[in-house]
């Protein structure tokens, strides 16, 4: 067995290396070349969107924090005995005793806090809210309320006394707050004099109204977001 | 399969919002109150005078155009339903016949009425506003005679069309009046137009009395010195001496047949109420017997009552007889004077308007004999006597002390319209105009 110089085991090295290279490089770009020659078009290539799985980290709800328990105080060099009677109390001395004519705070309110639940939510006013076309007032909320007696005292229905028909037209108006009426319209429109009779009457309470309004009550506040319709009929 | 499983799922749905509905209705019901959710129930009662407009035409022949307007607003205002809009108030601009229902709305007229004057003839429209642009009456009238007649006969048609009711427009009043020494009859149209003199004598003649038909006019004349009892065509012809008993020959009141008169006669001495033939005078009836003083006769519209003045319990009061005789019965209770009672002609009721005196004025009041209903017609205008009822009975036509005829609305609304200007007593209405 003949030993090789330092020079040759050098070239040999380099060209095993090269063969080595040849060997991956050669077929790589021969195969590449052929792919891309016989490469689809792109328009005849279909898409496919692709996304990465990635697991979330895991997040810990918030958790409510609790205060450690006070560690217990063990008397030192102090031995239990059920039997020994208590140490008598140790007068204060540095605390000077009350005063009697001192006047005590008995307002326990300003310890409470406002957002407690026992509290009552919201404004005490009731929210008026925007107009809603679609809805009317109810006959169980104007029994008896003199705000809307008085509306309904301004309202002089009557036809003259040769009005032709027996209808019973049903005319609505829109209030706001303030008291004026803004709109007016007719839910059962008639074809007789008692159609025009209650137009009329319509017409001239909303120029009373608005000439002097009177301010809807705060309970009657959600009537001003609803159409408050009145329905007119020849007394028997 | 699909598109079928999701229909099913809907239908069940649908179901299941029905069912829940139907569970929920009386609170629904309660909410929405039947007529969607009205809050306040607003009770009217009819009452008062139907706003109407007329407005000018400017259109066709202008001047009958003025004429038809003043006439028509008249009739209309004194009809006793209706409440003439001022013209002042609106400004029709409009040709031709049609309207605008809103505008008129605006305005307040309930009624409109449009017409067109051409020389050939006259076309009348009546609209309701709220029936919008469609007449409710149209009436075309040939101009061959005056437009005042043709204007009356369109008014009468309104009125018609609102009542039922025959309208008294181109009706007549008959009264008395009085000159220098002397008194003679007049008959007028119902509005103060046309008026003539009936007894074309210069003695006095007094209480005059449409028969009826409306042709004779029967009155009391001193002409032979005589208060006698004459009957003359109510245009004005020859009359005829038809009573002319010893003493008092007055107060005719025709009987709905017009074949008899009730008048108050005093051959014997005292003033009674007697029924006579309206053609020779013989008497048919004596309907009084009593020393006191009975006078002023109203035949009853059905024919089956008279009404009379006695002062047989104290002051002059107002009594009811029937047309066989009996027992005069007191209607009038106010006051200590009522005089000159005639009878409303509406059918079925038993109305009396007279004169009664309160204080120191004399005033026309209404009595229902049934219900005892009275009404004012006349307060605070001067001296008011004599009433006449139109034959709708829907006004009444009045003397009032020196200034001459009145017409009020029978229901005491209103304010009473002169329609002749001087001393005048004795006012009668003849009856309703033929159609």
């Amino acid at each position: 067995m003949t030993s090789l110089k330092e020079t040759e085991m050098q070239v040999i090295s380099a060209v095993s290396a090269l063969l080595v290279v040849a060997t991956i490089a050669v077929p790589t770009l021969w195969f590449t070349q052929a792919a891309e020659a016989h490469a689809p078009e792109m328009k005849d290539m279909t898409a496919i969107e692709a996304s990465i799985a990635m697991r979330k980290e895991k997040v810990n709800q918030p958790q409510k924090h609790f205060r450690p328990p006070d560690e217990v105080q063990k008397p030192i060099g102090v031995s239990h005995d059920e039997k020994k009677d208590p140490p008598p109390p140790k007068p204060d001395e540095d605390k000077p005793p009350p005063k009697h004519d001192e006047k005590v705070d008995t307002n326990i309110d300003r310890f409470k806090h406002h957002d407690d639940d026992d509290a009552p939510a919201g404004s005490s006013k009731p929210m008026v809210g925007d107009f809603n076309g679609s809805e009317k007032g109810f006959g169980d909320i104007t029994t008896g309320d003199p705000w809307l007696g008085q509306l309904n005292a301004d309202m002089h229905y009557a036809p003259p006394a040769i009005a032709k028909g027996d209808s019973v037209p049903v005319g609505c108006i829109h209030l706001t707050a303030e008291g004026k009426i803004v709109d007016t319209k007719f839910d059962v429109k008639t074809d007789d004099d008692l159609q025009t009779a209650a137009e009329t009457a319509i017409d001239a309470l909303k120029k009373l109204r608005n000439d002097h309004p009177v301010p809807v009550p705060d309970h009657l506040l959600p009537l001003t977001t609803k159409w408050l319709c009145f329905k007119f009929s020849i007394a028997k | 399969m699909l598109q079928i499983q999701h229909r099913k799922v809907t239908v069940a749905a649908l179901a299941a919002l029905v069912v829940g509905v139907v569970l929920a209705g009386p609170r629904v019901a309660r909410a929405e109150d039947g007529s969607g959710g009205t809050v306040l129930s607003v009770s009217g009662t009819k009452t008062g005078a139907y706003p109407i407009a007329i407005p000018v035409s400017i259109d066709g022949d202008t001047a009958a155009a003025k004429d038809i307007a003043t006439v028509a607003s008249f009739d209309l205002g004194v009809a006793g339903v209706f409440k003439v809009l001022d013209s002042a108030s609106f400004l029709d601009k409009t040709l031709g016949l049609d309207i605008d229902p809103q505008k008129w709305k605006d305005v307040g007229a309930y009624g409109v009425v449009k017409y067109k004057a051409t020389a050939d003839a006259v076309e009348f429209r009546l609209y309701e506003v709220s029936k919008g642009t469609t007449p409710s009456l149209t009436k075309t009238y040939p101009r061959k005679g005056d437009t005042r007649t043709l204007t009356h006969r369109w008014c009468n048609e309104v009125v018609k069309y609102y009542t039922g009711e025959a309208g008294f427009f181109g009706s007549k009043i008959a009264f008395t009046a009085k000159g220098k020494g002397t008194s003679a009859i007049y008959a007028m149209d119902f509005d103060g137009a046309n008026a003539y003199s009936v007894s074309k004598n210069s003695s006095t003649n007094i209480l005059p009395a449409w028969s009826p038909s409306g042709g004779q006019i029967a009155y009391t004349s001193f002409m032979r010195d005589n208060p006698d009892l004459y009957v003359a065509p109510a245009g004005g012809g020859r009359p005829t001496k038809v009573s002319a008993q010893k003493g008092m020959n007055t107060g005719a009141s025709w009987s709905p047949d017009g074949k008899q008169l009730a008048v108050t006669l005093s051959k014997d001495g005292n003033a009674e109420i007697y029924i006579i033939s309206a053609s020779d005078g013989a008497i048919v009836k004596r309907l009084t017997t009593d020393k006191a003083i009975d006078t002023s006769p109203a035949w009853s519209p059905d024919g089956g009552s008279i009404a009379f003045v006695s002062d047989r319990n104290g002051g002059p009061q107002i009594f009811v007889v029937g047309v066989g005789g009996g027992t005069p019965r007191q209607v009038s209770t106010n006051g200590s004077y009522n005089t000159t009672p005639a009878w409303s002609p509406k059918a079925g009721k038993h109305i009396i308007a007279y004169t009664t005196r309160d204080g120191g004025t004399y005033d026309i009041v209404t009595l229902d004999l049934d219900s005892k209903a009275m009404v004012r017609v006349t307060q605070n205008e001067g001296q008011n006597e004599e009433p006449a009822w139109a034959p709708n009975g829907r006004a009444i036509a009045f003397a009032r002390a020196g200034q001459g005829v009145f017409i009020a609305n029978a229901d005491g609304t209103g304010k009473a319209v002169k329609v002749w200007s001087g001393s005048a007593t004795g006012v009668d209405w003849g009856p309703a105009p033929a159609p």
